[in-house]
């Protein structure tokens, strides 16, 4: 029987196949179907016939496409490229100027744009992140704000949550790092143990995951119920249990569900954690840090509904229902505070102002962030820089196509006297333009996969290039912008060339008699295009200059204390009740070798933010913010802080354990007149009242934060101070927990840095039972506070530089040119007696008069923009005036060197030479 | 005539259309080399390899009758020429030439 042959097998090889041989091909192919479906099934059959069209799919069989006479077209296109390349080819120093500098401004955009998509990207990946809100605290003390704070009190997320109708679920977490010392470990009993940091360690209610939406490997978020419920990230679980762990049976011993974690050294929240779920590691682009995640057991005592129970270091965020009015329900939260008395004592407003979850990460910088802040300004600055670059990019291709295709008049004006129409000159321009912005656009795809690595390993930055993972939507983003910039680039730079060039007057440019100059629109333009170019440069100069001397200004500060040489290890043995003798040993140890010269316990080091207290002088109610660090004997002759008035604690005195010492800006903000007057005056902390010191010393000041803040009024206590901490009933008081978390040690100035580490490591162990040494340089800690300067410093540095290397790759062009067109007139004054220099300097003039209307167009928008910038800092570098001198000439000498070049070359020819042709 | 550009498959369709004589249309000759050398030959291969023999004459071809299990499509015989038969002989006189080079003890593997 004669069955139904699949006809669009069939169809496709009539339209393909030579139609000499189709027919008997054809029956070829049927007859094996025939035979075969009857042996097989028919969809078998046929999927073996259309595999069979296939494998005849073959340059051989196939017919050669013929195109209609009628249609020159083709032909045109086709001579449209032959002479794209072929004047691409003659001019060898015009082709490679533009495309590289095509290709740097392409790599140079697309680079920053994926460091601004990443930026910009934070926390977008939760779902419902748009109603997702942080709830900071805002005090304000008698209408002045006094502290931001992007934590909360403890009640608020519960609080809200059932007196709100508008909040879907709420949640609240803190750090570990309040309740434990910061290095612990998770052990699994008898098979394994991993550090944990414990900052990263988040004690969270049990809605964490119905706000925050992590997708689950292993557990179910249900499960997140019991207290000491763990769930930890992917990476986590790898360390701790294998790779096995991925693939178990549920129930089976391999599966992490339901094992046992126990934390070392444990401490009162949990001794045991029970895994119920693990998730994916929490992505680079999201502000929220964590190693592990636990239903911690606060949440669900009577304290976690008292306001001030606990500081405020409760992170609270709320996800509203869709379509919530903000303004309405932040005006109902803000309410929510003013019933309750605790927060409103002593005049005080606290706010709850919401953030907009995918926002924090650029836009907040509050006192205990989780992750240091990005910048938004920065980033919108930064792709600013980058749009620039592609611009003077495009402007380069413009100007030298324009100066170039000068040579191509009698090209343009054959065409014209053959009969072609303006409209398919310009389409013939519009192709070059194409295909020098297809090179550029290749190239710089090479250069962005050669150059990423060496741009994130000089910045420091985590930038992955997603051009091969097809289906992926930052893949997909990154085409369609390069091919968006290669169409628009290639328009853009063609359609200005294409106009000019088919302008031309036929039979003047036949004639030989058209100067090659364009009219005087044409002439203005190019001139402005490099006015334009220049101003750029100067201004990315000058901006580069500035960030770099702010940043080194701030790193070179008197910061009125001693940062060289200085070691800091965090002390993990604080509770140890052994620590002080073994810190005796350790020091002793230590100074047999003449190690340091000072060694000094503190509760935090310059750089670090510690917890501030509110202070007033006994006898007022005017608190203010201090902070409030505890230290030793040894911490002032340590860090070399001056005296300015009284004395420094001192073993002489135990009642030191009740005095308190401060620094002048604590001094100021309390209100006395002078340091002297303050000794011997009372002040007292604004929780517990009943905590009266003694002010016995003045410290001068010093900066304790960075630069970016002024200096913090400081309140120092000794280490083993104590305090009240019930303002009525008992007389009990309390030392300070975290009291010595830092040993401080300033290294021999004789001592070398490198060889020092290891004698601290040798005899840190050798003193504390093996722990491990966790330490840090403190120049360098505090240094990092300014990471983002530096980075920003780096960034705004290199785009300048590949801005000035675009736009003198087009002077170099560009002159080589008008440098060429000139050598008649050249060598005429050469044989009229002009020396060298003169003619260098006719061939310069019009260069250094644009370049100096560049400086007037660029430096009053520099100095706006960087006054703008360096406001944002308490303490600011001096703008001095070369500062803005300095990059007018150094854009000058970068022009003169490459007009030099070619402008000497040209002088020193033999006349004769350029003379003799006519 | 040293040089002749036939390769090792274009030879077996060749020789194979020689053994077929007059019934060696696109079918046949891929029934044949697949049942006599036990080897896959796909359609396309083979086509090719006919046309493009075609094109340098070591075959020619003629239109023949047309079936209804071919969709009334016609065959194609393809019948090698002389200059096919010169080239298949010189072919197989310089295999023979080398067999006989070989000296006797480069074959005997103990």
């Amino acid at each position: 029987m004669i069955s139904p042959k699949p006809n669009w097998s069939f169809r496709f090889l009539r339209w393909f196949c030579h139609p000499d041989y189709v027919e008997d091909v054809e029956g070829d192919l049927e007859e094996i179907f025939q035979e075969k479906k009857d042996r097989m099934s028919l969809h078998k059959a046929r999927w073996l016939l259309f595999f069979d069209v296939i494998t005849l799919f073959r340059p051989e069989m196939i017919a050669k496409p013929h195109f209609t006479p009628a249609s020159n077209r083709i032909a045109m296109l086709q001579n449209y490229l032959l002479t794209t390349f072929r004047s691409l080819r003659k001019s060898k120093l015009y082709t490679s100027v533009n495309t590289i500098g095509l290709a740097i401004g392409i790599t140079a955009f697309m680079t920053i744009v994926i460091y601004i998509s990443q930026e910009l990207s934070y926390d977008r990946f939760f779902k419902d992140h748009e109603r997702i809100y942080r709830a900071t605290l805002k005090s304000y003390k008698n209408g002045e704000l006094s502290d931001q704070n992007a934590s909360n009190w403890i009640p608020l997320g519960s609080v809200a949550k059932t007196s709100l109708a508008e909040v879907e679920h709420s949640t609240r977490f803190f750090k570990s790092n309040i309740v434990l010392s910061k290095y612990v470990k998770f052990i699994l009993e008898g098979e394994n143990e991993i550090p944990i940091n414990s900052e990263k360690l988040m004690g969270t209610d049990s809605s964490f995951f119905k706000v925050f939406s992590f997708h689950f490997i292993k557990g179910n978020p249900d499960d997140f119920i019991a207290s000491n419920s763990l769930v930890l990230p992917a990476s986590k679980a790898d360390e701790l249990f294998g790779l096995e762990w991925r693939n178990a049976v549920p129930g089976s011993s391999k599966d992490p569900i339901g094992k046992s974690i126990a934390v070392r050294p444990s401490s009162d929240i949990a001794e045991n954690f029970t895994i119920v779920g693990i998730i994916d590691d929490i992505p680079e682009n999201s502000h929220l840090i964590a190693e592990g995640i636990y239903h911690s057991s606060v949440f669900e005592t009577p304290m976690h509904l008292v306001w001030g129970a606990a500081g405020a270091e409760f992170y609270t965020y709320i996800k509203v229902y869709p379509n919530t009015n903000l303004t309405t329900f932040q005006f109902k939260l803000n309410d929510l505070g003013k019933q309750y008395k605790q927060l409103t004592d002593q005049g005080y407003i606290q706010d709850f102002t919401l953030q907009p979850l995918a926002d924090i990460y650029l836009d907040s910088n509050l006192r205990r962030e989780l992750k240091p802040p990005g910048n938004r300004v920065v980033v919108y600055a930064l792709f600013v820089v980058a749009c620039l670059v592609l611009l003077l990019a495009w402007l380069n291709y413009i100007n030298l196509t324009t100066v170039q295709s000068m040579e191509r008049f009698k090209e343009v004006g054959l065409r014209k006297v053959i009969g072609a129409r303006k409209i398919e000159l310009i389409q013939q321009f519009l192709v070059s333009a194409f295909i020098v912005n297809a090179f550029s656009a290749t190239i710089s795809i090479l250069l962005l996969i050669v150059a990423l690595p060496f741009f994130n390993q000089y910045l420091g930055t985590n930038l992955e290039l997603t051009i091969y993972q097809f289906g992926v939507p930052n893949t997909q983003l990154f085409w369609l912008l390069i091919l968006v910039i290669y169409l628009l680039g290639a328009f853009i730079s063609g359609i200005y060339p294409a106009l000019a060039l088919s302008s031309f007057n036929p039979v003047r440019a036949l004639k030989g008699k058209l100067i090659p100059r364009m009219n005087w629109m044409g002439l203005s333009l190019r001139n402005g295009i490099m006015v334009f170019q220049f101003a750029i440069s100067i201004l990315l100069v000058a901006g580069t200059l500035t960030v770099l001397r702010q940043t080194n200004y701030m790193q070179s500060q008197s910061l009125g204390f001693d940062k060289e040489k200085m070691v800091v290890i965090e002390n993990t043995f604080s509770n140890d009740t052994t620590f002080l003798d073994k810190m005796e040993y350790f020091k002793d140890q230590l100074a047999q070798q003449s190690f340091f010269t000072h060694v000094a316990l503190s509760s935090s080091y310059p750089g670090q933010h510690t917890m501030s207290w509110h202070h007033a002088k006994v006898g007022t109610e005017d608190f203010k913010l201090f902070t409030l660090i505890l230290v030793d004997h040894d911490f002032f002759d340590c860090y070399d802080i001056q005296l300015t008035a009284g004395r420094f604690f001192s073993k002489e005195f135990p009642s030191d354990r009740q005095n308190v010492i401060i620094n002048e800006a604590g001094i100021q903000a309390l209100g006395y007149a002078s340091a002297e007057e303050a000794i011997q005056t009372k002040i007292k902390d604004q929780v517990h009242q009943r905590n009266v010191r003694e002010i016995v010393g003045v410290a001068a000041n010093h900066h304790h934060s960075s630069l970016h803040e002024e200096v913090e009024p400081i309140v120092y206590l000794l280490t083993d101070a104590e305090f009240y901490y019930n303002n009525t009933g008992s007389d009990q008081k309390a030392s300070f927990n975290y009291n010595k978390e830092f040993i401080t040690i300033k290294i021999s100035q004789e001592k070398e840095l490198s060889e020092a580490i290891t004698t601290l490591q040798d005899t840190w162990k050798k003193s504390f039972a093996n722990g491990d040494l966790h330490f840090f340089f403190l120049d360098d800690r505090y240094n990092q506070q300014y990471q983002s300067e530096v980075l920003f410093g780096k960034v705004f540095g290199m785009f300048s530089s590949l801005a000035i290397l675009i736009a003198s790759l087009g002077l170099i062009g560009f002159i080589a040119y008008s440098v060429r067109q000139r050598t008649k007139d050249i060598g005429i004054r050469k044989v009229l007696g002009a020396s060298v220099a003169n003619l260098w300097l006719t061939l310069s003039k019009d260069y250094i008069k644009l370049i100096l209307i560049a400086c007037v167009v660029a430096l009053p928008i520099a100095y706006f923009l960087i006054q703008h910038w360096i406001d944002g800092f308490a303490y600011r570098t001096k703008l001095f005036w070369w500062l803005f001198a300095a990059p007018g000439v150094m854009v000058l000498v970068i022009a003169l060197l490459s007009v030099s070049a070619q402008a000497i070359r040209a002088a020193l020819a033999n006349p004769v030479d350029s003379l003799r042709n006519e | 005539m040293n040089k002749v550009p036939l390769g090792e498959f274009e030879e077996i369709v060749l020789l194979t259309v020689a053994i077929l004589f007059d019934e060696a249309y696109g079918v046949s000759i891929k029934k044949e080399i697949e049942d006599r050398l036990d080897r896959k030959v796909s359609v396309g291969a083979m086509q090719t390899a006919l046309r493009r023999m075609e094109k340098k004459g070591f075959l020619d071809s003629r239109f023949g009758e047309a079936t209804q299990i071919r969709g009334g499509k016609r065959k194609r015989y393809f019948r090698v020429t002389p200059y096919g038969k010169r080239v298949l002989a010189s072919v197989r006189d310089n295999r023979n030439q080398l067999w006989e080079a070989i000296p006797k003890i480069a074959f005997e593997f103990k």
